[in-house]
């Protein structure tokens, strides 16, 4: 009967879909960055090879037309305009003769290309280039890692900024969208949950949007339309039939009566008294079938609707059923404080004579059936427990329908209205009622709601 | 009950059901009434302004004009006869309404002949002007309305006040079946009967402390449906 009708947005499944797309659509954006800064670092790096290998080109040439000594002046003047850089010529011997590192880099083979080392007293990383010239000497040129991973981090600081903020943009759109869809469905499942609690007229009424949210709604309209249709049938049905049935049913017992009085011996007088008593059942059942339909008819109608102190209509209902419940060895307890509802005071009577009717039929003797009235922050709360057998789990949505009957309690008197009529009096009040286990035993629980 | 001419009461019944018209007059005729059908509400109210009565008993869904609508006319003519209003709509909302459109009582059908009988019984006592007396005297049983005391041939019965509206109601209907949802109505005022039988338990009470100390039982149970308040010395016990 309480079907969530609002989860929070955590739990719900749309949110969490937008959720993944988000997460899917940052993976992406990641990977595609990772692609990027692969691609630039690579061309960074061809460009830097470029550049190294043409300035050992240059260096050679000085070298082969002015040698050693020329070669020196060019690297100095290199030293000198690119600082960052490094440059090494060492002789045949491996000893250095200009440049400005102290040596030739450990493990590093003579002439070799795509050098990649560390020079600790610069506390840098360098890559560049070796070559050996035509009288043995050896010329390394190098050129700083650092100005490259600034190009990087540079280039990741670049492409992570736009996708941060379409991953944000994405997150508040999906959120947007999510709480409007979320809303819609809310409403449908509101829908719903007011129909199974017995509002047979609530519909969702999202009528107007041609999306798949708005064929969903219509198609719950729609069936929901249909359910009250066939409700309505079978009530009308069954309405009819105690309608119909009773002037018959009139005839029938006046006849009876009649017969009754005037026949001639006892046994005879006993037959007709049996008959009699039988068509009172039918009646009995026919007039419950009628209040419950006639008490459904009329919710929502304030019509006749005058404030009750449900504080009151307990204390009547213990003063009418204290003998009966001493009687059969019952305890009858309540502990009430004063509690004012709008409602029509013969059938809240009628609601709470039921339910405690019922509590002293289902109790062992020596039980205790205690009725509470308490109201709290707005809600009033009547609870009636017995020490009964209790009703099933499976079968305490089912008892409140017309002619339900547990296997447990088909040997009690009653013909399974009482319940269906209690339901359909709390509805018109537009109270919620419940069946709980108080273990042992059965809480009947009535919440009105200021 | 007789009517201020001197001959029987005369009760105009308005139903539209035949059997159910004759078998209603059978049971006011049995109590003294002369009674004339009517089938239809406007025959009913042409019937009724063109003479006394002392009472009508009217079917709520009638041909034509409905018994509600006969009733408010008839009061809009300042005719006071009592009226029973007869319907196969037996809830409380159509109770309600009933009364409110100038019905003295309002009973369901189908009902039990006892309890037809009882409600004209009290109608027509009501009408008299005998509701209030302040000794009711019962046989040996003697009700003192104001002090709300009880004695039974002298000696004092303690009882509840449920208990003594209970006797009151009973004794109102002496010597006849008060049916159970006359008491429920009167002494509960409750529109409904509870489907464990409350009031037994009530009436075996009253019987127990009226009844003891002496040999015979003043209350007679009737079918499950109702009580007598003996006029005689009453039943022998465990005969009830």
């Amino acid at each position: 009967m309480t079907a969530v009708t609002r989860a929070p947005l955590a739990r719900s499944a749309l949110w969490r879909f937008m959720l993944a797309l988000a997460g899917a659509f940052a993976l992406a954006s990641l990977a595609a960055g990772l692609l990027a800064h692969r691609a630039v670092d690579a061309y960074v790096r061809a460009r830097v090879a470029e550049a190294i290998a043409a300035d050992l080109d240059g260096l050679a040439d000085v070298h082969a037309a002015g040698g050693a000594a020329a070669l020196k002046q060019a690297i100095g003047r290199r030293v000198t305009a690119e600082p960052r850089r490094i440059y090494l010529l060492v002789d045949a011997q491996g000893e250095p003769q200009a440049g400005n590192v102290a040596g030739w880099p450990n493990n590093l083979a003579p002439d070799a290309r795509g050098l990649s080392f560390r020079v600790e007293e610069r506390d840098d990383s360098f890559e560049g280039d070796a070559r050996a010239l035509a009288d043995g000497s050896r010329l390394l040129v190098a050129h700083s890692q650092a100005d490259n991973r600034a190009l990087r981090a540079d280039l990741l600081g670049r492409l992570a900024l736009p996708a941060l903020a379409a991953l944000a943009l994405m997150l508040l759109a999906s959120w947007r969208l999510a709480r409007r869809a979320l809303a819609r469905i809310a409403a449908m499942n509101a829908a719903c949950a007011r129909v199974e609690a017995g509002e047979m007229t609530a519909r969702v009424g999202d009528l107007a949007s041609q999306d798949e949210l708005g064929a969903l709604a219509r198609n719950i309209d729609a069936m929901l339309g249909r359910i009250e249709a066939l409700m309505g049938g079978v009530q009308t049905l069954s309405d009819h039939i105690a309608h119909e049935t009773r002037t018959p049913l009139a005839r029938l017992r006046a006849r009876l009566e009649r017969a009754h009085a005037g026949a001639a011996d006892a046994a005879t007088r006993a037959a007709f008294d049996d008959a009699i008593g039988e068509t009172q059942t039918i009646i009995d059942i026919f007039s419950a079938l009628i209040d419950i339909t006639a008490t459904e008819a009329a919710r929502g109608d304030a019509k006749g609707l005058v404030d009750v102190d449900l504080a009151g209509t307990v204390a009547r209902v213990v003063d009418l059923y204290e003998g009966v419940a001493e009687d059969r060895g019952v305890r009858l307890t309540a502990r009430t404080a004063p509690a004012h509802v709008l409602g029509d005071p013969t059938l809240l009577m009628r609601m709470v004579a039921n339910v405690v009717d019922n509590a002293i039929k289902f109790s062992p003797e020596g039980g205790a059936v205690s009725i509470t009235l308490a109201s709290a922050g707005g809600e009033t709360t009547l609870a009636v427990r017995d020490e009964g057998p209790g009703v099933p789990q499976a079968f305490r949505e089912a008892a409140f329908e017309r002619f339900a009957r547990a296997e447990e309690a088909r040997g009690a008197p009653g013909h399974g209205l009482g319940l269906t009529l209690v339901r359909a009096i709390a509805i018109r009040h537009g109270m919620k009622i419940a069946l709980e286990d108080a273990h042992p035993g059965l809480r009947v629980v009535i919440r009105a709601t200021a | 009950m007789t009517a201020a001419e001197g001959g029987a009461a005369a009760a105009l019944v308005i139903e539209d059901d035949g059997e159910m018209a004759a078998h209603v007059a059978g049971l006011l005729a049995a109590m003294g009434f002369s009674a004339t059908v009517e089938s239809d509400g406007a025959r009913g109210l042409a019937a009724a302004a063109r003479r006394r009565f002392d009472l009508i008993v009217a079917d709520r869904m009638l041909p034509g004009l409905d018994g509600l609508d006969v009733v408010a006319r008839l009061r809009a003519l300042d005719v006071a006869t009592p009226v029973l209003m007869l319907s196969a709509l037996g809830r409380a909302a159509n109770k309600v309404e009933g009364l409110e459109q100038g019905a003295d009582d309002y009973l369901a059908k189908p009902f039990s002949d006892d309890e037809l009988v009882a409600r004209v019984r009290a109608l027509m006592r009501r009408a008299k002007g005998e509701a209030h007396p302040e000794v009711m005297l019962v046989g040996a049983l003697e009700i003192r309305i104001k002090a709300r005391t009880v004695h039974r041939a002298g000696r004092h019965v303690a009882v509840s006040p449920k208990e003594f509206e209970l006797l009151r109601c009973l004794a109102e209907h002496a010597g006849a079946f008060t049916p159970r949802a006359l008491l429920l109505e009167r002494v509960w005022k409750l529109k409904f009967d509870p489907q464990t039988n409350v009031v037994d338990v009530h009436v075996s009470r009253l019987r127990g402390k009226l009844d003891e100390g002496f040999e015979t039982t003043l209350i007679r149970s009737a079918r499950g449906e109702g009580y007598m308040l003996l006029t005689g010395d009453g039943d022998p016990k465990g005969a009830r």
